[in-house]
């Protein structure tokens, strides 16, 4: 089984493109989210300029998001996507496995 | 002002780095020997060593700084720096562990069977590492300027002598327990001193910066202006003087009134408490609406701040994957999943370690504003501790501070000069230890000598144009070669080469003042926003009409790159493209 990983035959491709597919698509999954968060607050304080002026507990809202706010998400989008690969591998190992 | 405390810290930093390395060496003598050490890093070690490499002068100094000039938008460069890590994370990590590549020339190669490109990201790695150094240098030229007196070029000359002897003689080498430590260090030296300050200081309330223009100096303070300066003064002070104030030599008080004055370079003015800072035309005055704006305003100016912020954003984010010195270490991860869960870990600890230089930045916005006046907001994390305590605890703190800043220095630039040293001896001068070592001295000292002219420009921006040519030509060779299989070696040559020239001219026609308003300053300044969708559709319109050139084995290459490890092949087969035993001693940075 495991040697026909590496011929470069139909059924190697085929499984190769369904692995990348599947791993590019936790990958996004995870990415889509971030890259919406990072857009967002700049565009979102253009189109609503009193936005930025917002204090929050006497604090200005940009200082609380860009000082430390918007760590913890883009931390647990990280987290998520290690458990996300992780489990998709194993089921990979585990499908070729029972072949 | 020669302070014992801070000559102690700074040395204390430079001899342990130097004995742990030395230990290293001896433990770790062949480079098989190398190789089996380096498969067992645990993950949490790693990632702090490759935090402890990658939080350079920018992030210890220049977030701060540029952020107290600038306005809250600067912060975008820490988010960007570690959201680069997600990128890296989810796109990169595991692929490249898996493949086995040790350097981006390596994977260059290995993934698209070409030695002419090879040398091309080569060369690019030269690129990348020198804008990247300079600001080190900058950094610790500051450093040493802060705690001692004197002009900048001796740190710059200090650092620069140091990391290269050290390299060199190969007693300085990138030893991953150097690293973490490096990150330990670093972390503590920022926080101690901003958990203080918050607590102690008698600031007036964080929310205030929101409110009123803070220019009033909190007490007694001396300024001195390293270049002639006009200076706006809103208020009748007294102040005392030496050196030339408009035109006159002045030695002792005199009164500056309402209105517009000029300063000679290497004046000193003494103002008392309360009195109000005045302005400078230098450094822009911003409003406290505008320095509390989410947007990035380069250099003051309020052209575009919105194309501005992203341009930071697309370089920031996807110019940390393209860093040689960085993605040496992923090799030292066991696996492709111990590779996810490094990086992983590096995300949590930067964003922990960026949550203080924006504390900086606010209190040296309330708390110094004598550095708008004499233009030095980059020395800021430097010059709080001092103003907070006059005692003992302030020589401490900033002796402490001091070195932290300083193992900033010291572990980006060792890893950057090998990492260029690595590259040119390598695919240049011939291998060997001997080349290596030449090399080591060239570049140090070339290095050096440009450093010293560099002392006008924020370290920020200078690391941000570093991020901005990396993101132009190593993400997308990167992404590219990982996730699409129908890249060949023409299309790869031709985007590293459009995307590297264009962000280098832009880069470079900022540096020598070209384009300071409107687009050309945003275009140029942060050319990250256009150099890298470039560079994209370069290799892959070149790829598209260059099918021929696809590597006959594509198929077992991408494999390679995405296969978990526990189905790989028996060994005696090829599981890695690039073999262990063909990297050569002295290129790479040992675990």
């Amino acid at each position: 089984m495991r040697d026909d990983l590496y011929e470069p035959d139909a059924y190697g491709r085929e499984l190769l493109s369904s692995l990348m597919r599947a791993q590019a698509g936790v990958s996004l999954a995870v990415l889509l989210p971030a890259i919406s968060l990072l857009i967002l607050y700049p565009l979102l304080t253009v189109l609503l300029p009193r936005l930025a002026t917002f204090s929050v507990l006497g604090l200005p809202l940009t200082l609380i998001i860009l000082g430390g706010g918007i760590y913890p998400p883009l931390v647990l989008l990280g987290y998520l996507y290690v458990r996300r690969a992780e489990r998709l591998e194993q089921r990979f190992v585990e499908l070729l496995k029972e072949q | 002002m020669t302070e014992p405390a801070t000559i102690a810290a700074i040395a204390t930093v430079t001899v342990i780095t130097a004995v742990i390395s030395a230990r290293g060496v001896r433990i770790a003598r062949t480079p098989a020997d190398f190789m089996v050490a380096a498969r067992q890093v645990p993950s949490f070690l790693n990632a702090s060593a490759i935090s402890g490499e990658y939080l350079s002068a920018a992030s210890f100094l220049g977030i701060a700084g540029l952020a107290m000039l600038e306005g809250l938008g600067a912060l975008w460069y820490a988010v960007g720096y570690a959201a680069g890590y997600l990128v890296l994370l989810v796109a990169v990590a595991a692929p490249l562990r898996r493949f086995g590549a040790y350097t981006i020339p390596d994977f260059a190669e290995g993934r698209l069977d070409s030695s002419v490109l090879r040398r091309a990201a080569t060369g690019i790695v030269l690129i990348i590492c020198a804008f990247y150094l300079l600001p080190q240098l900058k950094g610790a030229g500051l450093t040493l300027q802060v705690a001692f007196g004197g002009p900048q070029w001796i740190g710059v000359i200090v650092l620069g002598a140091i990391v290269t002897l050290g390299i060199a003689s190969g007693g300085m080498k990138g030893i991953t327990f150097v690293q973490a430590f490096q990150y330990w260090l670093k972390i503590t030296a920022l926080a101690i001193p901003a958990l203080f300050l918050v607590m102690v200081l008698h600031h007036p309330p964080i929310g205030s910066v929101s409110s009123a223009a803070p220019h009033a100096f909190g007490q007694r303070t001396t300024i001195e202006f390293p270049q002639s300066e006009q200076l706006t003064v809103g208020r009748t002070v007294r102040v005392d003087a030496a050196g030339q104030v408009d035109g006159v030599s002045r030695h002792g008080g005199i009164a500056l009134t309402r209105g517009v004055h000029s300063v000679h370079a290497g004046a000193t003015l003494v103002f008392p408490a309360g009195a109000e800072a005045p302005r400078v035309e230098s450094s822009p005055a911003l409003t406290a609406q505008e320095w509390t704006s989410p947007l990035l305003h380069l250099g003051g100016a309020p052209d575009h701040p919105l194309a501005a912020t992203y341009g930071i954003l697309l370089a920031t984010v996807l110019g940390a994957m393209g860093l040689p010195h960085i993605l040496v270490r992923f090799y030292t991860n066991r696996d492709g999943q111990a590779a996810r869960r490094t990086t992983a870990f590096v995300l949590l600890l930067l964003a922990c370690f960026y949550v203080f230089p924006a504390i900086f930045a606010v209190l040296g916005r309330l708390e110094a504003p004598g550095l708008y006046t004499s233009g030095q907001t980059d020395s800021v994390v430097l010059v709080l501790p001092r103003l907070a305590s006059a005692g003992i605890l302030g020589t401490l703190l900033g002796a402490l501070v001091a070195a932290g800043a300083f193992a900033a220095f010291l572990s980006t630039s060792s890893g950057l000069l090998i990492s260029m040293s690595g590259a040119l001896s390598h695919d240049i001068m011939g291998r060997g230890v001997r080349a290596f070592r030449t090399s080591a001295i060239a570049i140090g000292v070339v290095m050096t000598a440009i450093g010293i002219f560099v002392a006008n420009i924020s370290i920020n921006v200078l690391v941000g144009w570093a991020f901005a040519i990396a993101a132009s030509t190593f993400c997308p060779l990167l992404l590219l070669g990982i996730w699409w299989r129908r890249l060949t070696w023409v299309g790869a040559l031709g985007g590293l080469a459009l995307g590297g020239a264009t962000s280098s001219i832009a880069v470079i026609l900022t540096m020598v003042g070209i384009g300071k308003t409107g687009w050309p300053a945003v275009l140029l300044g942060e050319p990250a926003i256009w150099t890298v969708p470039l560079a994209f559709l370069t290799m892959v319109s070149l790829s598209l009409a260059t099918p021929r050139a696809l590597p006959n084995d594509v198929t077992q290459k991408l494999l390679a790159l995405h296969l978990p490890e526990r189905v790989r092949p028996p060994a005696g087969r090829r599981t890695e493209m690039i073999p262990s035993a063909a990297v050569p001693v002295g290129r790479t940075t040992p675990p």
